[in-house]
């Protein structure tokens, strides 16, 4: 085992004190290779639309198609912007518009009473109300 | 008031919540409640205690056994009156701290809801007991402003 690594280890050791000239080497190959290689590719791809002008046809913009007609061009640039405001102030004003129904301590209370499974006739319950001679319970708070 | 938009009262859907509510208490908790939401027609507020027992009198044979729930959202008073067989099941106590989350909520706008958590927490501390029958008035009665 431990021989096995010795035998290994000397050729790596050997390669390592041979190494810097022949490494540096490849180091400089390979960039200049990469740098060439880079810019070739880079000016042949940029240059390739002003080349290529007569495979394709005619450039962006070279043949326009019809103008929008008045119909159109009112949809597109009114119609369309009105109703986005319109949708955005709906959708920022129906929340509120819908709560002002709700309760402000402040504005006091307009509302005829309303009981909840009370007796039939409220009316007449409270003018024959008898309080009798008992103790209730229970407990107040005021806001 | 100069502002011309005012409070109209309940919603048709607070009316339900409260609806749904006061019936949850008599089919899960056998207790009988019953809520009045809107003011009181007296100007002394000191007598609010004794008009509100007197609408709690005006249950007839059902006071005994009933819890009455008055709030009064532009008078800004809520009483809870129980009859004595109901104040076994509901103590003052108990009551006072319904009370308690109900005033904190109404004072922040939420009437509906603070009375729904009132009736819950009233209702759990009565307990479960067996359902009791709807009342004859079953849904919302519109009444002219009490006593």
């Amino acid at each position: 085992m431990s021989r096995d690594r010795t035998a290994r280890d000397g050729p790596t050791a050997r390669d390592l004190s041979e190494e810097p000239v022949s490494r540096a080497v490849t180091r400089v190959a390979t960039a200049a290779v990469t740098v060439t290689v880079t810019v070739l590719v880079t000016t042949l791809l940029t240059a390739a639309p002003a080349l290529a002008e007569d495979i394709v046809g005619p450039l962006e913009g070279a043949d326009p198609g019809e103008g929008l007609g008045p119909a159109a061009t009112l949809l597109l640039f009114v119609v369309a912007p009105a109703a986005a405001y319109l949708l955005i102030a709906a959708v920022v004003l129906l929340p509120g518009a819908v709560r002002a129904n709700r309760y402000r301590p402040a504005e006091g209370w307009s509302a005829d009473p309303v009981w909840f499974a009370g007796p039939v006739d409220a009316d007449a319950a409270i003018a024959h109300a008898d309080r009798g001679d008992v103790t209730r319970g229970g407990a107040h708070g005021s806001w | 008031m100069a502002a011309g938009r005012r409070a109209t009262g309940l919603s048709v859907a607070q009316q339900e919540r409260i609806d749904h509510a006061v019936a949850q208490c008599r089919e899960q908790n056998g207790l009988d409640v019953s809520v009045v939401v809107g003011d009181l027609r007296i100007t002394d507020l000191s007598r609010f205690r004794d008009a509100a027992e007197t609408l709690h009198a005006a249950l007839g044979e059902r006071a005994h056994g009933a819890v009455l729930l008055l709030v009064a959202p532009g008078q800004r008073r809520v009483e809870v009156v129980t009859g004595p067989a109901a104040r076994r099941r509901v103590p003052d106590r108990v009551a006072a701290l319904a009370v308690l989350s109900m005033t904190s909520a109404f004072a922040g706008g939420d009437l509906a809801g603070g009375v729904v958590d009132g009736l819950r927490q009233l209702a759990e501390a009565a307990g479960k007991r067996a359902a009791i029958p709807a009342p004859p008035s079953a849904h919302a009665a519109l009444v002219p402003a009490g006593h």
